[in-house]
């Protein structure tokens, strides 16, 4: 009775005893509980070190360049009230005409040209044929240039008009004006886009 | 030895062997509690390997994730920052100025002294325009050229002169002048007669900003 005993003993020390053994096989080799963090971001203890001791400097880039953002919104904004995003020729017509009265030059005609699109800025271009004296001339296309959505003038033929002389007051002047627009310029484009994307 | 082994024949049968199943339980309990001991340490050790690199995990996220985000999200910034000052910049190139109208002014500056004795028939100014920079830079097309010439930028003025001396130093002070350059005449051959001369002056333009 007692030998059985002690064979079951045996058995079931040895049962135990070999369990036990792959339990702490497993626990070293393998490791029984997992890591729960290892979804963040992984720091090396040096890194972070250093990482914390800019974190003064970085908070003040942030802060710079967020100003500077603003600051260049700013600048968009005062870019946007010389480039409307689209000039209507006839706007554009309305305008001339009314500049040539404030400047005593006689408007004959303008003719619309086509539209380009620039690296820069698009532009609307039409020719222009006006008279009027020399000064009168030259300070209405001052006014252009001067104006809030000002205009370029990329080229002019001036030549006496009715055969004057030098000194003549009559001067006739073909004037190519070019009106500049945001859109169908690439670059104003992707301003626009970024001011937009800013104010919502 | 042998005084236990006398005794052990003393004792019944049953009773040894029942000393000695307690005896083997006791080894076996013995070592099962040793093995015990050790799953429990290293059970406890990596447990404790575990939650300290957790905690050190969060801790890191906790106070170094923010200077990160911070730190990516200033590089950024400050990249964006640099492309759009350049393209704000760009564009402020393109802002209208009165350059035509400064180029006109050069020419009308140079003639006054000479304000007697030329007589400008016209005066036809052409600006460098962007398109034409970006074609004649990019590729210059010989079939082209015939095209782009009506375009070039350039200064034509047409004039006459009464007094044939006047023209160098009239060229000189067109010359002179920052906005005109390569300033050049053609006296025109068949139209000289003994009071007046007709002349072509040409020159390039120099826009300070490129025209869209």
């Amino acid at each position: 009775m007692s030998r059985r005993l002690s064979l079951q003993w045996h058995v079931f020390g040895c049962l135990l005893s070999v369990m036990i053994c792959l339990a702490i096989w497993h626990v070293y080799c393998r490791g029984a509980f997992n890591i729960t963090a290892s979804h963040l971001p992984y720091v090396a203890p040096h890194e972070a070190a250093k990482v914390l001791n800019q974190a003064e400097y970085w908070n003040e880039a942030l802060a710079q360049a967020t100003q500077i953002h603003r600051q260049q919104i700013e600048q968009i904004e005062t870019l946007a009230t010389w480039l409307p995003t689209e000039v209507s020729f006839e706007e554009l017509t309305n305008r001339l005409h009314e500049s040539a009265t404030t400047f005593n030059v006689n408007l004959l005609s303008v003719d619309q040209g086509n539209q380009i699109a620039g690296a820069r800025v698009g532009v609307i271009t039409c020719t222009a044929i006006i008279q009027g004296s020399f000064a009168a001339i030259c300070e209405w296309m001052e006014s252009l240039s001067g104006e809030s959505q000002p205009l370029w003038c990329d080229a002019i033929h001036l030549s006496p008009h009715n055969g004057g002389t030098n000194a003549a007051n009559a001067c006739e002047a073909t004037i190519t004006l070019r009106a500049p627009q945001s859109s169908g310029g690439t670059l104003s484009e992707r301003l626009t886009a970024l001011r937009a994307i800013d104010g919502h | 030895m042998n005084t236990v082994h006398l005794s052990y024949d003393l004792i019944p049968v049953e009773f040894r062997n029942e000393v000695d199943a307690r005896r083997i339980r006791g080894v076996w309990i013995f070592l099962i509690a040793m093995l015990a001991i050790l799953l429990g340490h290293f059970v406890f050790t990596d447990w404790l390997r575990v939650e300290v690199a957790n905690r050190c995990a969060r801790l890191m996220a906790a106070k170094v994730g923010p200077i990160i985000d911070i730190r990516a999200a200033a590089i950024t910034q400050s990249e964006a920052n640099l492309r759009t000052a350049k393209s704000i910049d760009q564009i402020q190139s393109a802002r209208p100025d009165d350059s035509l109208l400064q180029t006109l002014a050069s020419v009308t500056v140079a003639a006054k002294p000479f304000h007697d004795d030329i007589l400008i028939d016209s005066i036809d100014i052409r600006l460098p325009l962007e398109e034409h920079l970006a074609t004649n830079g990019v590729e210059p097309q010989s079939q082209t050229v015939a095209v782009v010439d009506d375009l070039v930028p350039r200064v034509l003025i047409r004039l006459r002169v009464s007094d044939p001396l006047v023209i160098e130093s009239f060229l000189e002070a067109l010359r002179d002048q920052p906005r005109l350059a390569e300033v050049d005449a053609i006296v025109d051959p068949h139209s000289g007669d003994d009071t007046q001369q007709e002349l072509t002056i040409y020159a390039v333009p120099q826009a300070t900003r490129v025209i869209p």
